[in-house]
């Protein structure tokens, strides 16, 4: 016989994946991560005056958690940028898009939703495998190497082999400087690669230095030295762009016996060379530089100027785009105007500025190469899409209410 | 609508798996890139010296500073720049003069006239003791006096005389270009200093880097 239904029986508890999904789309994760971006970009815009654009990108709008130079009063720390929009991202797919009851009403709303977590994966997209840098190219020459404006690496390279002759592998190796930015004062990383006859151990990097004589009173009882020569610290540039990293190494043979030490500066031009293992190598501190596949050639560059100021009101490149088969195409790129070509976007954003006006020497430009590029723009279309979407349903539910409400108001003949 | 207790564990969480994440202390290179087209090789065999040289004198020399001198940065007109005595009062420096400038007598009357001495005849300036340099011959000038510091034409007066000081000076002429050595302080510092300036001018060769063995 069945049970009659009781309509008083409590309902059963949700599952853990339901509470879950409720949890992850809870109303108040979204009110906290919006009152928690607030303050961070607060935060890290007002604090750029003191710390630099670069460092406050770095902290507050690229982080999971704030790290320590960049806590409130010196004991709060925050939620980064980034952990705060992957927990958004979250939230508007649990609420917005799975838990939102889908019907006519709300599908602009399930679309608009949906933008957002476009605009979100394009930002993520970005911060971990764009690659930016600039390319400085001088009038009548061309140019295909692109530096990092902020990125420092140790490279290393094989000059002669064991027996003698030019080494067959025609590449360099390095590695980043997120793997020896920590390694200050008494900390210290070590690297190897197979097939290397010695390791480099770092240490006692700094941000901003210049290499100076032992005796220099800018040299401290903490400052890297190696023989004569001493690493002098440089109060830390907020324009990241102006610092120059210098980093102390020591090198080790297959034995672990000391090879040989040196100071390395990226203001030095001239790499530190040793031998070791019958193998002949150097290192040297740079910024990050990498070969883009075509060259870009600067017929001409031309600035117009505020009247009677230095300062430039535009300017734009004439260039040539050279690929490696040799083809060529004529292009002008100027603010606003970039070129497009290869995955790679070049912004006109630099010139020579020492030069006087019409008889400027250089252009710089940056090339960016950046899958999601376009994304935000997709994702604001979307976002459009469904914004009028909604309002047209809205529209279109109001005039049906406002006729319903005219029906009734009317007087029946 | 009250705040679930299960946020901040959440934010807990997050914050500790966010801030696990170091480099080991060993680490393996991997990363590399494609040597560039025409991309120069660094050149082998360069001391220090030669890979820090703060200006041409620094890049044509090579020298050995002396025990307990102490190495400072150069400026315009000291190439080779040292300072010496606990509170830095000892000074000696390299300078080269190159092109058309005074030749090595007027330097030493220039050297004269900053102790308050009177300037020397050329017939004097011969019967100087000589030290040798890089091979070659240089008078050397050894004065004690009221030094007044930088009264040369290019040079603006810094500070009262010092009574009681002492100056050692060489100077030899190479081709095109005249060399200065000169070693001021207190008297009885210059006296202490006397073996490590003849150490540091023995020190002194060109700077043709040897290749690493």
């Amino acid at each position: 016989m069945n049970q009659p239904e009781n309509s008083t029986q409590p309902r059963t508890k949700p599952g853990f994946p339901a509470r879950l999904l409720a949890l992850f789309a809870s109303f108040n994760i979204a009110v906290v991560v919006f009152a928690l971006m607030i303050v961070v970009t607060f935060t890290g815009t007002w604090l750029q005056k003191k710390y630099g654009l670069y460092d406050c990108q770095v902290w507050y709008f690229e982080s999971w958690i704030t790290p320590r130079p960049a806590w409130l009063w010196g004991w709060l720390p925050l939620p980064g940028m980034a952990l705060l929009l992957a927990v958004m991202f979250v939230n508007v797919l649990s609420g917005g898009i799975i838990r939102i009851r889908k019907s006519k009403r709300t599908i602009g709303v399930v679309i608009s939703h949906m933008s957002i977590l476009g605009f979100i994966v394009a930002g993520a997209v970005s911060l971990w495998s764009k690659t930016d840098g600039y390319m400085r190219v001088f009038e009548g020459d061309g140019n295909s190497i692109v530096e990092s404006h902020f990125d420092w690496v140790i490279e290393v390279r094989e000059l002669k082999s064991a027996d003698g002759k030019q080494p067959a592998a025609d590449s360099v190796s390095y590695f980043p400087d997120k793997l020896f930015t920590d390694c200050t004062g008494d900390k210290s990383r070590t690297f190897f690669k197979s097939g290397w006859p010695f390791e480099i151990k770092a240490s006692g990097y700094l941000r901003n230095a210049a290499v100076v004589p032992s005796g220099d009173p800018s040299v401290t009882g903490d400052s890297p030295r190696q023989g004569d020569y001493a690493l002098s610290a440089i109060p830390v540039n907020p324009n990241n762009e102006r610092n120059v990293a210098g980093v102390r190494v020591e090198i080790t043979d297959s034995l672990g016996k000391p090879a040989t030490a040196g100071l390395l500066n990226a203001a030095v031009m001239r790499p530190l060379v040793f031998d070791t293992g019958g193998r002949r190598f150097s290192l040297a501190l740079t910024r990050e530089r990498w070969q883009v596949p075509f060259t870009i050639h600067l017929d001409d560059f031309r600035a117009k100027y505020y009247p009677g100021t230095q300062k430039a009101e535009s300017y734009e490149s004439d260039i040539k785009v050279i690929h490696e088969g040799g083809n060529e195409s004529k292009h002008r790129i100027s603010m606003n105007n970039p070129l497009r070509d290869s995955g790679y976007v070049a912004y006109q954003t630099d010139y020579d500025h020492d030069s006087a006006p019409g008889e400027e020497k250089y252009s710089v430009f940056t090339i960016v190469k950046n899958r999601s590029d376009q994304w935000p723009l997709y994702s604001l279309i979307v976002c459009t899409i469904g914004l009028v979407i909604h309002f047209l349903v809205k529209l279109a539910s109001f005039l049906k209410r406002s006729a319903a409400t005219a029906a009734k108001a009317s007087p029946t003949p | 609508m009250p705040l679930s207790p299960r946020i901040p564990r959440l934010c807990l969480l997050l914050t500790v798996f966010a801030s696990s994440c170091r480099p080991p202390d060993r680490v393996e290179v991997e990363q590399y890139r494609k040597l560039f087209r025409d991309e120069p090789e660094p050149k082998a065999g360069l001391t220090d010296q030669q890979r820090f040289a703060e200006n041409m004198a620094q890049q044509l020399l090579t020298w050995k500073t002396p025990e307990g001198w102490r190495y400072v940065s150069a400026t315009e007109f000291r190439h080779i720049n040292f300072t010496f005595g606990p509170p830095g009062e000892g000074e000696c420096y390299l300078s080269v003069i190159s092109g058309e400038g005074a030749g090595v007598l007027d330097n030493f009357n220039r050297w004269r006239k900053q102790m308050g001495l009177p300037p020397m005849s050329e017939t004097e300036m011969e019967q100087l003791p000589s030290k040798t340099i890089l091979t070659r011959p240089a008078p050397t000038i050894d004065l004690t006096g009221k030094y007044a510091a930088g009264s040369g034409p290019m040079m603006q007066a810094s500070g009262a005389p010092k009574e009681n000081w002492r100056m050692v000076g060489s100077i030899f002429e190479a081709p095109g270009a005249l060399f200065t050595i000169k070693m001021t302080g207190p008297k009885d510092l210059v006296e202490q200093n006397l073996k490590a300036y003849d150490a540091f001018l023995a020190s002194i060769v060109p700077g043709v880097a040897p290749e690493p063995r």
